[in-house]
């Protein structure tokens, strides 16, 4: 009776057709996402814990080798859907929302949760969407209840409105994500940029900024942790050299404890320098010792600002509250460097 | 006698891994121990707690999730932090932020060692007393007490103490001398002598190098004594005191005073014009409170310094300001707005100014509403950027009003929705001489509504009476809505106060959520 049941179950919600076999039975429609969506969010509700869905939207294809048949299209989702499942944890539930996209429901899980996900996803894909033949263009976009609706559908329209948030975003536009760390700052640095999110600037003794600018930023942001300090978040702060009498001493100690996860980074660092809840990194590497870094992240905003010193101390400038762009930004920060890749 | 090193149980499967910690580990003065099972880690943790366990979640027997859960909830072994290394980074069931740490391969040695010292530096905090860490509650141990356990003890490191109002103080000490005191915006004997008040709270004492110079100027067993004197002082003559809520003026003229005088004299007698209200004057002078309220006795049995009861309308409107039903709805809107399960406790206001001037002036025109905290330190600041909290406004039930200086230029667009988390409004300031960078303002109210719907209210900073031929002209400049008002700074007394009403009464209106930008 209960193998009978589950044969019910799983002819009416997945995607197993015995003719074809193309997924596992983990793998769902779309009747099957969204009832599920709309259940998570009402057990959300009524458990006060938070939820997390993943559209992933494969945005398009290079295929040098000429056009795709249908049979490269299905061993392409094959790849794509048993590589998700095996990424994803057993609660998580996965299936066709629409064609090209693919829903994934995360239970129990926060915004930098999901972001840890994709980060996974990402790397789990790369065999198919860098490395494959042919490649594939995958966007990847979440939403998270409560922060971005308390209703499913609203999650569902705030992730798919991602899909061009991220698509437009200077990330994708200047495609940094193929270049390492300091040449993506050379690019964004120089880019002579005034739009609303993206502004180039230049910052120096005598002109309406000076570096007490990239100090005054810094304290913005402390004093924004120390608010919420409840509230998940990453920060790096390059300050040149990591030394005793840095004006953010005084603020790191009155922190306290905090949910944000906070890397002060330096070419040097002066011995004796120790603030509690705060991880020093000093990284040996002198093209530090000539830019400024600040790179936040929290659950509801993001805020990036790389200064490189150039001639007579002025300093190229470049700030974003985009958060797709920082979120490139750390990520890449921490591969070139082999830190922890974490949020 | 030679100091034992700290154990850590290395709890891993991979040769390589132990190899390369246990290497890493010696060379940093740690002593280490290997289990390479989960049953054998459990039994090595209990028989001997070690300082730190470095576990592999795919530890065999038992696995590192769970062999985490069970010495998590055994009372000898609770205390220990753990740093879980894996390939990829998984949620942990019961993980303690703050205490225990994740790592995925590949490692950076020195973000590792810097992991390591922190996980370490928890662990000893939650140990006793002794060489370790201290950390208590002040019911138990008062803080007299405890200054002096530590001058005796000749500690070095940060005294924190917390209120459980969540205010913090932070007193540094060396060699068991006291260095500095510092709370909020305050520091030196007048933080140390109010900290030296709390009753309930919670302090923790981290020993650590301090590198500061020493700014109390005496021995810890004279501030101490001098400190419990102030407070016994002021407890029998407080009734002579000055009521916190009354008024000071002043009778003299503050720009001739003769030389000579003390100090908090002079600092008084320059105080009390921007703050007459008792209660912000002892807050914002450097001496301590007892010396202040000592001197303006004194002062006024000069007649130098005249008390005035609360004006009436200053009373009707600080009394009705906000009241607790509204502050409550002001919370629970600001909660739901930002769907925020997490404590929510406080809402942004940006203050958008055609100059820094018209900021100042704002916030001193605020700084008589019940409650309302300046931040001296940004507004004096001679960076020349009013870029941030410039003021505060805490209302009942814990929720604060924050009111963020951001400049209208261009340059500055990317911080508006970087900085716009909780925002509940915007006040868009300018003055006659200004008003050609309306457009500035225009393209920042622009930008601020694009990302959150939020009411707007505008505030003429001219000293010159606004006409109501001044007032159709900024409405149509502005575009302003028919529910909007220009409010003049300087008209009849309470406009802050009106201004915060119409804020906090828009926003609580069910309108204002589906609101849109004003018709353009």
């Amino acid at each position: 009776m209960k193998a009978l049941k589950k044969e019910i179950v799983e002819k009416r919600f997945s995607l197993l057709d015995e003719s074809k076999k193309l997924f596992e039975s983990r793998f769902y429609d779309a009747f099957f996402v969204n009832e599920y969506g709309r259940l998570e969010a009402v057990r959300s509700e009524r458990y006060g814990m938070p939820f997390s869905i993943i559209i992933m939207h494969v945005d398009s294809f290079n295929s040098p080798a000429g056009p795709l048949t249908k049979k490269d299209l299905l061993d392409f989702l094959k790849k794509l859907v048993n590589t998700t499942l095996r990424v994803v944890r057993n609660c998580d539930v996965t299936g066709m929302l629409e064609d090209k996209r693919i829903m994934v429901i995360l239970p129990h899980t926060d915004y930098f949760g999901s972001l840890i996900t994709i980060k996974k996803l990402r790397k789990a894909l790369e065999f198919i969407t860098t490395k494959g033949e042919p490649h594939a263009s995958i966007i990847f976009a979440q939403a998270t209840y409560p922060r971005d609706g308390r209703i499913y559908t609203d999650m569902v329209k705030v992730a798919s409105s991602r899909i061009n948030d991220i698509r437009n975003s200077l990330w994708e536009r200047l495609s940094l994500g193929e270049k390492l760390f300091w040449e993506a700052v050379a690019t964004l640095t120089s880019a002579g940029l005034s739009e609303h999110d993206y502004v180039n600037f230049e910052m120096g003794e005598d002109m309406p900024l000076g570096e007490g600018f990239v100090n005054r930023i810094n304290q913005m942001i402390l004093h924004e942790i120390r608010k919420n300090p409840k509230r998940r978040g990453i920060l790096y702060m390059g300050i040149k050299n990591i030394a005793k009498d840095t004006p953010l001493r005084d603020t790191l100690n009155m922190l306290g404890k905090t949910a944000t996860k906070i890397f002060l980074m330096g070419e040097k660092k002066e011995a004796g320098f120790d603030v509690k809840n705060v991880t020093t990194i000093a990284l040996n590497d002198s093209r530090l010792s000539e830019a400024y870094i600040t790179l936040f992240m929290s659950e509801d905003s993001a805020y990036g600002l790389l200064c490189r010193e150039g001639w007579q101390g002025v300093h190229s400038c470049f700030h974003t509250s985009d958060p797709y762009l920082v979120e490139g930004l750390i990520t890449r920060f921490q591969r070139d460097y082999e830190l922890q890749e974490t949020f | 006698m030679k100091d034992k090193k700290e154990n850590i149980l290395l709890a891993l499967v991979e040769k390589e891994d132990i190899e390369s910690f246990s290497g890493f580990l010696k060379e940093r003065g740690f002593a280490t121990s290997v289990a390479t099972d989960g049953a054998r880690a459990m039994d090595m943790a209990i028989d001997d707690p070690p300082a730190l366990v470095i576990i592999d979640l795919k530890l065999p027997v038992i696995d590192g999730e769970r062999l985490f859960q069970i010495l998590k909830n055994n009372p000898n072994t609770s205390r220990i932090p753990f740093l879980f290394i894996s390939d990829a980074h998984q949620e942990i069931r019961g993980f303690r932020t703050g205490t225990d740490m994740f790592l995925t391969r590949p490692f950076q040695w020195e973000e590792l060692h810097e992991s390591i010292r922190q996980a370490l530096a928890f662990g000893r905090e939650k140990a006793a007393i002794g060489d370790k860490d201290i950390q208590g509650n002040l019911s138990q141990m008062s803080l007299v007490d405890l200054l002096q356990v530590l001058h005796f003890n000749k500690k070095e490191g940060e005294l924190v103490v917390t209120s459980f109002e969540g205010e913090s103080g932070i007193i540094y000490i060396k060699d068991g001398q006291l260095y500095n005191a510092i709370l909020g915006e305050i520091e030196k004997e007048k933080a140390l002598f109010r900290l030296i008040t709390w009753k309930d709270g919670a302090f923790e004492f981290r020993p650590k190098p301090v590198n500061i110079p020493k700014r109390l100027g005496s021995t810890t067993g004279n501030l101490i004594m001098e400190g419990v004197r102030q407070i016994d002082e002021f407890e029998k003559a407080k009734r002579l005191f000055p009521d916190k809520d009354s008024f000071l003026k002043t009778r003299v003229n503050t720009t001739t005073l003769p030389k000579g005088l003390k100090p908090i004299i002079y600092e008084i007698l320059f105080l009390v014009e921007y703050y007459p209200r008792v209660r912000d004057l002892v807050d914002h002078c450097s001496f301590p409170d007892y010396e202040v309220y000592t001197t303006l006795m004194s002062l006024i049995n000069r007649r130098i310094l005249v008390e005035v009861k609360k004006l009436k309308e200053e009373k009707e409107f600080s009394e009705e300001f906000v009241s607790p039903t509204l502050a409550i709805r002001i919370k629970e809107k600001v909660i739901n707005r930002w769907a925020d399960m997490l404590s929510v406790n406080s809402g942004k206001v940006f203050l958008v100014a055609t100059s820094d001037e018209l900021i100042k002036e704002f916030i001193l025109a605020c700084k008589n509403l019940p409650d309302f905290h300046i931040n001296k330190a940004l507004l004096s600041s001679d960076d020349g950027l009013l870029l941030g909290d410039v003021g505060e406004l805490r209302l009942y039930g814990g929720m604060d009003i924050v009111l963020f200086s951001i400049p209208p230029v261009r340059d500055m667009m990317p911080m508006i929705r970087a900085f716009s988390n909780n925002l509940v409004g915007v006040i868009l300031l300018w003055d006659e001489r200004t008003e050609g960078s309306a457009a500035h303002l225009l393209e920042s109210r622009k930008e601020i509504l694009s990302t959150r719907t939020v009411p707007v209210l505008y505030v003429y900073g001219d000293m010159k009476p606004l006409k109501s031929s001044a007032i159709l002209k900024y409405r149509s400049l502005f575009n302003m809505r028919e529910d909007e008002t220009v409010f003049p700074l300087y008209g009849k007394k309470g406009t802050v106060h009106r201004l915060f009403r119409s804020l906090f009464d828009n926003l609580t209106r069910e309108d204002y959520i589906q609101g849109a930008m004003p018709a353009t």
